[in-house]
């Protein structure tokens, strides 16, 4: 049912349009009852009268059959077009809106090479389905039709069709909920196959260096097989059913044709009434079969609409919903700013799944315009910490106010103007460095140029010969590391925002830079930070130093402070100054 | 490697000829049973109208049922059997082309998004595969029922079976010709749709960032707009497609207006009985079917053949490793000495500039400079992951353009600054799916790196499955878990890019205590990111904008009054402008 109702909800979407679809592809699927019929008239003409030229107006009536169907049809490709475009697009929409509103490191759980094959093949399965609830309409029509016509010709013969659609139509509903369970073992062998695909072409550097070609290509070839026999162990299930309803349906012509000619005998069959049975019967066979795939295909379009909720997180009616993708496209809207005042964070707790290590009950402040840093060493939770702050993971417990107000959604709210996070390993889009910045908000000139020149990513953009308009290439390689990350903070810094949270820009920024960054945004007098770092420069300016160990703050205060009193502060300091 | 249709089925077929001969031999009975079918309705028929008992009808729909399911036998077992030989070839096909890619240098793979590698690798093998497993069986069985009914009717009367045969080879040349105008629609779709699919790869991999940006309905608009520039394909290609569909329908109509109009003149001139008549038209109309099958499956041809074409495109892109004569390098730890050396992009200036080193083996060499001072492209060139432009770079004596990549991986190991974690357990993460390394070789080196604690809270040790991303891997600690995968090679020279750009003070301590355990005996080149991480190096190489701008041995540099080096040193300056 699940399958169902998202079709419905899937037609509904587009009432009108699809209404049309519906009435186009009916006349084109019911229109072929015409010519068996004037061939009936044109075989009974001859016999009847072996004088008659019956066989001008035969092909005058087939050419204007012709012309109607075919107008009908490149109509029909248009608005069918149309309609499935909008179908898949919807469903896309939808999808990828959703990713974007959930956390970021939970948006998708699955590898993204895996979940594009979902967003790919999933709507395009139901777009078929929808397309096909067309299709199968006007199938219907016709096979209504011929049997009307049949019975109008021969009660009796005509009443031997239904017992083989009968038959056929038991087998497939016997049959769908291995279909089903076949389908969706097929599906997932071949997603993870993508999935693999994905990763390894992103780490073949990587897999080069070690030369691992050998061993991840065996893998991937087991993988490949599994697929394979899965997706063989489905087709041999289709062919069986194809086999018996074929068998079904040839004894079940045998029957009526035996029963025709015994008409014949009796003279109430004529040799046209003939060749129109046999011409319907082949089209009303394909109909059982087109409705034997049909509903299977409909059955295994529950795999689909499941695949695609885990992707969602969500009901059918929200994966859907039609508003989204038919609203005009808006203006990007920022949050409206609210001066920050004071943030605080409160026995904020996370665990990694799979996993003992994670952050345990951080408890902190921010005051407004001021420094704080978070150090530690490696796998103490820094990390961990902004993203469960900002809530780009899920926290199991704990809140983080903002000014005395607690925020809901974090992931939803600390987002410019209010802060912003550049990561410690930043990804960009494929365009060009303006796009990358501006991310389709709309920023005074000043305040781009500001925020270059505050990220330190004036110098890197004198380097290029279209300045602004250079493109990055595909996820940035077309720029250094440090380049990158430059870009992201000035990325960061475009919206001023009152919050500004960086993980450890060490890499990014060579330490007289980082001093200079931060003399000037002190300068600046405007913002609160948030940072990772480990560099006795900044932890000096800092004004306050929160020490993590293990998942816990054990420490914090001023440099002075720490260093007078914390033995873990003191190891991360010496062991820099050893040089 | 080279490609064409005739290639593929040759080498992906040929190894299976047995079972396609039993193939075939069963689509030659399933098409003589469909071939057969309409002579006994004419039977039946004839022998209705002429009343003769009804036993003889009786018989004859036995005989058909019979004849029909016998077809279905056959034809289903020639199906599956089609379905298994094309999943066979194909799989064998995707992972030649695997391999291939993943031979293939970084110059590829920097310009190709792994959505678009999916759709190759992936979607265009698989329509192969559809091909392979549909194609040649089709194509016979279709052309070989054509001549058969077109025999046939030729026996009722000669007039009728050459029309036909006139008919069959205008109405599939007429049809062809119109396919190939509906083609470029078709490629165009295909491109339109791969741009909105790598755009969505690459959303799907943007979540975080734009998230914290609050760019999350930008994305979307673009999406929007990605998806608008689709339509007009997708409406293109749909019209052409039914314009095909259109034109069998009309060559269909002309097809029983001959049938009716041949029968009648026969019939009413008596050289054929009414049974004949119905015969004629009969066949007529399942004439049809093949000659649409025909179109259908060249058209599937085409399709497979811009399949083809990507991906002996792929085939066709070598690998620099590919062009050399395959020199062998001396065992043990590592000469390199660069001469002359110079590095540009196809599209840009010299990145590396007149490069000259020596460093001898099992010594270790810093290498520092600003961004774009040409740090990674020089360590990438000792890697062979691109050739120089100009001068020579030597491996103990070996040019790296004489050496195979494969004899120059098997002997350095190279560590970037990206890691890629794999949805894989923690042992294939490590031996990237090898299963020459005993486990207790791989734990060793995850402790003498300092990752003993968070191997010690693996619930399930080195079977722990790794979720992408990383689940609980902190940046600094995917950095060393690159840094074991590395080591357990046991390389003679290392190459690290900045590998412990990540990593806090502590961790990195530890680490440059297991360095040196681990470099001992071997050379090593480090691209430095902190000025401390030096202490333990032999020789400086300090660049910028491509040039050397000092070299020689730590002590003597430090002792020497006019060196930079020293000079960065003194001040204290802690980092080299990265």
């Amino acid at each position: 049912m699940k399958a169902l109702r998202t079709i419905w909800a899937l037609i509904v979407a587009r009432p009108w349009l699809y209404a049309l679809d519906v009435f186009l592809w009916t006349v084109i699927h019911a229109i072929p009852l015409v010519p068996p019929l004037l061939l009936r008239q044109v075989l009974d003409a001859l016999v009847e009268d072996p004088g008659a030229e019956p066989v001008w107006y035969f092909v005058a009536a087939m050419s204007g059959y012709a012309i109607i169907r075919i107008g009908f049809i490149l109509a029909g490709s248009v608005i069918d077009a149309v309609h499935r475009y909008h179908v898949s697009a919807l469903l896309r929409y939808n999808v990828m809106r959703s990713v974007f509103k959930r956390p970021g490191s939970a948006a998708i759980a699955v590898p993204p090479g895996e979940a594009l094959d979902s967003v790919r093949d999933d709507t395009e399965h139901l777009e078929d389905t929808v397309s096909w609830v067309a299709d199968f309409f006007g199938e219907l029509m016709f096979g209504i039709g011929a049997i009307i016509i049949m019975l109008g010709i021969n009660a009796r013969v005509t009443a031997i069709v239904f017992l083989p659609l009968l038959v056929i139509g038991v087998i497939f509903n016997l049959a769908s909920l291995r279909l089903e369970k076949y389908r969706a073992a097929s599906r997932d062998a071949a997603s993870a196959v993508t999935g693999v695909i994905g990763e390894t072409f992103t780490a073949v550097q990587a897999v080069q260096m070690a030369q691992a070609e050998e061993p991840v290509a065996r893998h991937l070839k087991k993988l490949n097989q599994t697929r394979a026999s899965y997706a063989l162990r489905e087709r041999k299930y289709n062919h069986l059913l194809d086999f018996s309803s074929h068998c079904t349906i040839s004894i079940g012509i045998a029957a009526i044709l035996l029963a025709a000619g015994h008409e014949m005998r009796l003279g109430g069959f004529t040799v046209g009434d003939f060749a129109l049975f046999v011409a319907y019967l082949d089209y009303v066979t394909g109909i059982a079969e087109f409705y034997g795939y049909f509903v299977a295909y409909i059955q295994q379009g529950v795999v689909a609409v499941t695949r695609l909720q885990n992707l969602l997180g969500g009901t059918i009616k929200e994966l859907t919903e039609s508003k989204y993708w038919f609203a005009k496209a808006k203006e990007q809207k920022m949050a409206s700013r609210e001066k920050l005042e004071q943030l605080s964070v409160r026995d904020l707790t996370y665990l990694h799944p799979n996993s003992s290590t994670g952050i345990h009950n951080i408890t902190f402040d921010i005051a407004a315009s001021t420094l704080v840093v978070i150090t530690g060493r490696m796998g103490s939770g820094k990390t961990t910490l902004l993203r469960a702050l900002l809530g780009q993971l899920q926290p199991a417990s704990g809140q983080v106010y903002w000014n005395d107000k607690l925020i809901a959604d974090p992931a939803m709210a600390l987002t410019p103007p209010l802060a912003t996070y550049v990561r410690q390993t930043p990804l960009l889009l494929s365009g060009t460095i303006e796009e990358n910045l501006l991310l389709g908000h709309a920023v005074e000139s000043t305040a781009l140029g500001k925020a270059i020149r505050l990220a330190v990513f004036n110098q890197d953009l004198d380097r290029f010969d279209h300045g602004l308009k250079t493109m990055v290439g595909v996820r940035g390689v077309k720029l250094s590391g440090g380049q990158v990350q430059r870009l992201a903070a000035a990325r960061a810094m475009v919206h001023s925002p009152e919050l500004l949270v960086f993980d450890d820009l060490s890499s990014a920024l060579d330490i007289k830079t980082e001093e200079e960054m931060w003399r000037q945004l002190f300068a600046e007098r405007q913002g609160t930070y948030l940072v990772v770092s480990h560099r006795p420069q900044v932890l000096v300016a800092a004004d306050k130093i929160i020490v993590l160990k293990n998942g816990s703050i054990i420490d914090q205060g001023t440099y002075p402070e720490l260093k007078e009193r914390c033995e873990e502060f003191r190891q991360l300091l010496s062991a820099q100054e050893s040089a | 490697m080279s490609f064409s249709i005739l290639a593929v089925l040759k080498k992906y077929l040929m190894p299976r000829k047995g079972r396609l001969l039993l193939v075939g031999s069963l689509m030659l009975l399933a098409l003589a049973m469909q071939l057969v079918r309409p002579l006994i309705l004419r039977h039946i028929l004839d022998e209705a109208i002429s009343g003769e008992g009804m036993a003889v009808l009786q018989l004859g729909a036995l005989l058909l049922a019979v004849v029909s399911v016998l077809g279905h036998v056959f034809g289903t077992m020639t199906r599956y059997m089609s379905d298994v030989l094309g999943w066979e070839a194909t799989n064998e096909l995707r992972d030649d082309v695997t391999k291939h890619v993943l031979r293939l240098d970084q110059a590829f793979h920097k310009g190709t998004r792994p959505g678009e590698l999916i759709e190759r690798v992936d979607v265009d093998v698989t329509r192969l595969a559809n091909f392979f497993a549909n194609f040649t069986r089709h194509i016979v069985i279709n052309v070989l029922f054509l001549l058969g009914s077109i025999v046939l009717l030729w026996r009722e009367h000669m007039w009728v079976g050459a029309s036909y045969a006139a008919y069959s080879v205008l109405s599939i040349g007429a049809l062809s010709y119109l396919r190939r105008l509906v083609t470029p629609y078709q490629v165009a779709e295909r491109k339109a749709s791969a741009q909105v699919y790598g755009f969505l790869g690459e959303q799907l991999a943007v979540t975080e960032d734009m998230q914290g940006l609050g760019a999350q309905s930008y994305m979307l608009e673009k999406l929007r707009a990605e998806f608008q520039k689709w339509l007009p394909h997708r409406i293109r290609t749909f019209v052409s497609y039914n314009t095909l569909w259109s034109s069998a329908i009309l060559a269909h109509v002309v097809n029983i207006s001959l049938a009716v109009g041949l029968a009648a003149m026969l019939w009413q001139r008596g050289l054929i009985t009414l049974g004949t008549v119905f015969l004629i038209v009969h066949y007529a109309e399942l004439l049809q079917v093949p000659i649409e099958q025909i179109r259908m499956q060249l058209q599937e041809l085409q399709r497979a053949a811009a399949s083809l074409r990507r991906v002996t495109e792929l085939f066709n892109t070598k690998a620099i490793s590919q062009q050399s004569t395959g020199h062998h390098i001396p065992e043990g730890p590592i000469r390199v000495v660069a001469e002359g050396l110079g590095f540009k992009y196809e599209d840009g200036g010299a990145v590396l500039d007149g490069v000259s080193f020596a460093l001898p083996a099992g010594e270790v060499l810093g290498i520092i400079g600003r961004t774009g001072s040409g740090k990674t492209t020089l360590a990438r060139l000792v890697a062979r992951q691109y050739d120089p432009s100009f001068g020579v770079l030597a491996l103990s004596g070996v040019p790296t353009t004489a050496a195979t990549q494969a004899t120059i991986r098997e002997r350095v190991s190279f560590v970037g600054q990206e890691v890629q974690i794999f949805h894989a357990t923690v042992r294939d993460n490590l031996t990237f799916f090898g299963t020459s390394t005993n486990d207790a070789e791989l734990i060793g080196v995850l402790y003498d790196l300092g990752l003993g604690e968070w191997f010690a809270a693996l619930p399930d040790g080195l079977g722990t499955m790794m979720s992408h991303g990383g689940s609980g891997l902190s940046a600094g600690e995917a950095q060393l878990l690159a840094l074991a995968r590395a080591f357990l090679r046991n390389p003679s020279l290392v190459v690290l890019d900045e590998a412990s750009a990540k990593i806090d003070p502590i961790s990195e301590k530890r680490i440059d205590t297991a360095l040196e355990k681990l470099l001992a005996g071997r050379t090593g080149i480090i691209i430095a990111h902190r000025l401390t991480t030096l202490d333990r190096v032999d020789h400086i190489l300090l660049l910028d904008e491509g040039k050397v701008v000092e070299y020689g041995r730590q002590q003597e540099l430090l002792n020497s009054s006019t060196s930079r080096y020293a000079g960065l040193r003194r001040l204290g300056v802690e980092e080299v402008l990265a």
